[in-house]
């Protein structure tokens, strides 16, 4: 979808067709759908003071005044009236537990083209020469090319977290295939995983540019941004988030803040060597917000979440392939 | 355009509050006159519909002809026509969402997103929040990139309609939407997420 049928669909000019293919993407896409929401206050509030049509605004008091005059003289009326705020509270908070878990396999240091892995429920580090870091979290894999012209780039499937030491002479860049992050001296987190709709991009501190294509940046992203780019429909959210919740892995932590059930085992998956079923579709979209320590076993997790809502579980294990766990 | 936020101050407005309770015609009509346009615009936004609009517009106003006699004189006009408009609005939506009924409708679709769009615009206090940035932020704009981005807000209009009428190139259109974009982000940042389209914008 491009920016062009996005605002259409803000200024009502889109064609039936249009409007249907984009509510149905909306439905089923629910990082578009926030995106939305917002783009549409926004594009609502910023034309709201132009001008009015006065014909229309004369016309209308004119009717308005025709209902009211005949009633106007005797008319003793007390009503009540009060406001009727709306308020959405989707939020079914869970409960916050905090551990620390400093367990990370160190590995060594590097050299020209080398790829790392992260097996599943593991964080790896990698140390480069001049005292930059790299965390690669479980599943993941990346790629880091140095030439000698002092240029380095990376390319990463998964999620990793960058700690660059401020260095003039050393340009590097990941690369993302939908978009190019280039450092500055900075620290961040990507999470590109291939399971997942979006990439997702934390900016903790320092500076850093987004690339689309050519050499102009797209965008700069400043400390605290936490950037959701859509890979269908190539739409990109900044929001400020505070950036610890995006980096709470190499901590040993899961944060799931306002986290669907759907995406949280998703997310245990990817950790733990299970596969989830959730027989229950009406479970699915129900939203949680914790925090649990990543060393604790699926089984664990899932008696965590079944404390905060009706959340049955059963685990069958197999032997050769990984085991299976039914929610219902 | 240079008219932000052109309503008539709190204090004015309470002002008129004496002859709002005596049912004067003058005095309705001119908050009927100050309010009209926005609380139009602000309709038409999420109903696509310039008829029930205006109808909707015009109901708040019977609201407030109801309930003038009970009036004090701290009474917030502002805030009171805006939530009543916006509860019509979703009433309005809420209702027609419930006679269209099918899912598969695209009608019933737009009408689904666009009420929970207007749900988060949240309370008075929130809304005008929002607005009085929003406003402060254009204004402060330069000439050149306000009206660019003021007229691709409006309807129909294309980067290419936009560069005719101002006659420049559409490199130049996308050039400034870029620069403002980046501007507004930086100004709005803590209040809301601010969307980056990526094709045209950049």
């Amino acid at each position: 979808m491009s920016e062009e049928t996005f605002r259409k669909i803000l200024n009502n000019s889109a064609t039936e067709e249009e409007k249907g293919d984009f509510y149905k993407l909306l439905e089923e896409d629910n990082a578009l759908r926030e995106i939305f929401y917002q783009y549409k206050n926004l594009n609502t509030i910023s034309i709201l003071n132009s001008d009015n049509d006065i014909q229309l605004q004369q016309d209308s008091f004119e009717r308005f005044w025709n209902r009211v005059k005949p009633i106007k003289a005797k008319r003793m009326v007390h009503l009540w009236y009060r406001y009727a705020a709306v308020f959405v509270l989707a939020l079914s908070l869970g409960f916050l537990l905090q551990y620390l878990v400093p367990e990370n396999k160190e590995v060594k240091v590097l050299t020209q083209h080398i790829t790392y892995t992260s097996e599943k429920g593991s964080v790896s580090t990698i140390h480069l020469e001049d005292g930059s870091a790299i965390w690669l979290s479980s599943a993941s894999k990346i790629t880091l090319h140095r030439s000698s012209n002092g240029e380095m780039s990376a390319e990463l499937n998964g999620e990793a977290y960058f700690d660059m030491i401020p260095d003039t002479a050393r340009k590097f860049s990941v690369d993302l295939q939908y978009f190019k992050v280039k450092d500055i001296g900075t620290k961040f987190n990507i999470r590109a995983y291939s399971f997942e709709p979006s990439v997702f991009t934390t900016l903790v501190d320092g500076k850093i540019d987004l690339y689309k294509s050519g050499d102009k940046p797209a965008m700069s992203m400043i400390p605290g941004d936490y950037l959701n780019y859509d890979k269908k429909s190539n739409l990109m959210a900044v929001y400020q988030q505070d950036p610890s919740i995006s980096t709470a892995w190499k901590d040993g932590k899961f944060v799931f803040i306002d986290k669907s059930l759907t995406e949280i085992c998703n997310e245990l998956e990817n950790w733990y060597n299970v596969e989830i079923i959730i027989r229950n579709k009406s479970l699915a979209k129900a939203k949680y917000t914790s925090v649990i320590k990543r060393t604790t076993t699926v089984k664990m997790v899932l008696k965590m979440l079944a404390l905060t809502d009706k959340i049955n579980f059963k685990i069958e294990e197999r032997k050769e392939v990984r085991d299976i766990v039914y929610i219902f | 355009m240079s008219n932000f936020n052109a309503e008539m101050n709190p204090a004015k407005l309470n002002t008129l509050i004496p002859f709002l309770r005596e049912g004067e015609k003058k005095a309705f009509e001119e908050i009927y006159n100050d309010f009209f346009g926005v609380m139009h615009h602000l309709s038409l936004q999420y109903l696509h519909d310039e008829k029930v609009s205006e109808e909707i517009v015009q109901d708040t106003f019977m609201k407030l002809w109801e309930i003038k006699e009970t009036l004090n004189d701290q009474f917030n006009i502002r805030n009171f026509l805006y939530t009543i408009t916006k509860n019509n609005c979703l009433n309005y939506l809420r209702n027609q969402k419930i006679a269209l009924k099918h899912k598969a409708n695209i009608k019933y679709l737009e009408m689904q997103f666009n009420f929970e769009s207007m749900e988060k615009l949240g309370s008075y206090m929130e809304f005008e929040e929002l607005r009085e940035k929003i406003d402060k932020a254009i204004a402060a704009l330069p000439d050149d990139l306000r009206e660019t981005f003021l007229l691709s807000r409006h309807e129909e209009l294309h980067y290419k309609d936009i560069a005719e009428k101002q006659s420049v190139s559409i490199k130049t259109v996308e050039a400034r939407m870029t620069k403002t974009l980046r501007i507004l982000r930086l100004e709005l940042k803590d209040y809301v997420t601010l969307i980056c389209l990526i094709s045209n914008f950049f």
